[in-house]
């Protein structure tokens, strides 16, 4: 693994608000880590850079989609909920698995909230769902809290349905 | 105004809203303000055909909208929802069923 603090990746670059923490170095099953504000603006930003980075590795479109939306879901509750400290952001590969992370410092005033029942299903609510769509989209979703740091870990692995003929049958 | 998304205003009467681009955090606020103004005294009709992501946040904007409208006896109308919502994040109705109180 390679730190990389000092200069843009060339690929993905980095803004004001996008602190690029290191590159997977060859071997490394980790794709990108980067860390941003906890502001909504970036929300938009880490989807469009964790795409960039997933397309570039070939990853199918319809993977990508639900890594970007559980991205999503992650980074805006940790906006609306969490410390101000950055949003640490990780995505690795083990073969087609790709398992995401997000994680948040806590900074002494304020904790990230993170409500496990959250991962529950409450339909008569509206809000409070962005856990539950984590957890309706991905193969596995781990969450661990402590007085210092929350960290969620979701795992994407392809989806192997068949494609239904239901003229075959006929 | 972000590049990302965009807020048409297509008519006074009917109401008639367009929003293009991604629906998320980012874009809560001002999508949010123009439906305000458009208020829920009538009924309202946005066409998200040129929406090209939507996540929870995006959703629950659109819910609280039907259910303010409901409130004020109105309707809130959904029009041209396009692959780019939730059909592109392989989600159903089944693992989302509130997405059947959005019409």
């Amino acid at each position: 693994m390679r730190f990389d603090p000092g200069f843009p990746d060339p690929v993905l670059g980095y803004g004001p608000k996008v602190r690029l923490v290191y590159t997977a170095g060859e071997g490394i099953p980790v794709l990108i880590a980067i860390a941003l504000d906890p502001v909504a603006e970036n929300v938009t930003e880490a989807r469009h850079r964790i795409a960039r980075v997933l397309t570039r590795d070939d990853v199918e479109p319809e993977h990508c989609q639900r890594v970007v939306l559980a991205l999503s879901e992650l980074v805006t509750n940790a906006v609306l909920h969490g410390s101000r400290n950055p949003i640490q952001i990780e995505v690795s590969l083990d073969g087609e698995t790709i398992e995401l992370l997000v994680a948040q410092e806590a900074d002494g005033t304020t904790m990230p909230a993170v409500e496990a029942s959250g991962l529950a299903d409450r339909r008569n609510q509206i809000g409070g769902r962005g856990l539950a769509i984590v957890a309706a989209i991905a193969e596995s979703v781990a969450v661990h809290v402590d007085e210092q740091r929350v960290e969620f870990r979701a795992r994407f692995s392809p989806r192997t349905d068949e494609p239904t003929t239901p003229q075959q049958h006929k | 105004m972000s590049a990302r998304f965009r807020v048409h205003l297509l008519s006074i009467n009917p109401r008639r809203l367009r929003i293009e681009g991604e629906l998320d955090l980012d874009a809560c606020d001002e999508v949010t303000a123009a439906l305000g103004e458009l208020g829920t005294d009538g009924d309202v009709m946005v066409d998200i055909s040129r929406i090209t992501f939507i996540d929870s946040t995006g959703l629950n904007l659109l819910l609280r909208e039907d259910r303010d409208h409901r409130a004020a006896g109105t309707r809130f109308v959904i029009v041209n929802p396009s692959d780019g919502g939730t059909k592109a994040h392989g989600v159903d109705s089944d693992q989302l069923p509130f997405l059947r109180g959005v019409r």
